[in-house]
């Protein structure tokens, strides 16, 4: 099941995670988020799902 | 001091607005150029903390409009600088390779320039007491333009002193130490900013019709972190 989980903790730091998505499909689901919480990303942790088909990927604002 | 800092990116004014109005009853956010900080009090950074990465940014811009190539300079002296000086926005240098950088006699009269002239004179927008409120050496926090991004900015204060009383205030969160560059403050402001943030961009969304936002809840876990889930229009099913 496809979903984006955001996660805000108690500093303001921000992870936006795309779960489920296949392709590159996770960048486009999540750009609106992580353009609002992130600013334009200088970082983008993807997971090994990236390379593999199921796609998820986390993007932080941090302090 | 030169206890300043922050990396946090601020994208929606309006969000950062409402929610100071929510939660920080002491103070307000207006349109100001200037932010009170020991800097614009005395005229310089003490130079014990590094540069925010901000101000790294705009130190290297500075040199490099002078014709210096940093990247040779800085290597000179010990220090790799990132080929994208933009990163030095998250990753700033630490103190001990400000020092090393410092011994070029260059990026030290170009630190005191900016420490002097540009450090509390370039916000766009300011949060700061109401008239009448906290103390009268109270520092303010920045929202200071980012160098590229228009329409983004980085949060700044002077933490020194809990901002002379400021991160006190009502709904702020105070000063807490980390290593040197990673201390945070603020964090009860800058939390509740983005989940309003984000619950903005969602019901945008959801608004325009994008179908990877049908719907969302939103639950506070026992931690005190908010999650946020999002579940495409058709609810997610491939």
């Amino acid at each position: 099941m496809r979903k984006i989980v955001i996660t805000i903790d108690n500093d303001g730091e921000t992870t936006v995670e795309a779960v489920g998505h296949k392709g590159g499909t996770c960048v486009k689901a999540t750009q609106p988020l992580t353009q609002a919480l992130i600013g334009t990303p200088t970082t983008s942790v993807k997971k090994p799902e990236f390379y593999q088909g199921d796609h998820q990927q986390q993007q932080k604002n941090t302090n | 001091m030169s206890h300043l800092e922050s990396g946090f990116c601020v994208t929606d004014i309006e969000a950062l607005a409402l929610t100071q109005k929510e939660q920080c009853p002491e103070l307000q956010l207006v349109r100001q150029k200037t932010y009170r900080t020991w800097a614009t009090d005395h005229g310089k950074l003490v130079g014990d903390y590094p540069l925010p990465g901000v101000y790294q940014v705009k130190l290297m811009a500075a040199l490099k409009k002078q014709g210096v190539d940093v990247h040779a300079a800085a290597k000179a002296q010990g220090v790799t600088l990132p080929a994208n000086l933009l990163d030095l926005l998250k990753k700033p240098w630490t103190l001990a390779e400000q020092k090393k950088l410092f011994q070029d006699d260059k990026f030290k009269k170009a630190y005191d320039k900016l420490s002097s002239e540009v450090v509390g004179n370039d916000a766009e927008f300011v949060i700061k007491y109401k008239e009448g409120k906290g103390r009268s050496d109270a520092y303010e926090i920045g929202l200071v333009p980012h160098p590229v991004n228009k329409g983004e900015y980085l949060m700044m204060t002077d933490f020194y002193a809990q901002g002379n009383g400021l991160l006190k205030s009502p709904g702020v969160g105070q000063h807490k130490p980390g290593a040197q560059g990673s201390d945070s403050w603020g964090g009860e402001l800058k939390k509740a900013y983005a989940v309003k943030a984000a619950e903005r961009t969602i019901q945008k969304e959801i608004k325009a019709g994008n179908s990877e936002f049908g719907s969302y809840k939103k639950v506070t876990l026992p931690d005190g972190r908010v999650k946020i889930e999002v579940t495409p229009k058709n609810g997610g099913m491939q």
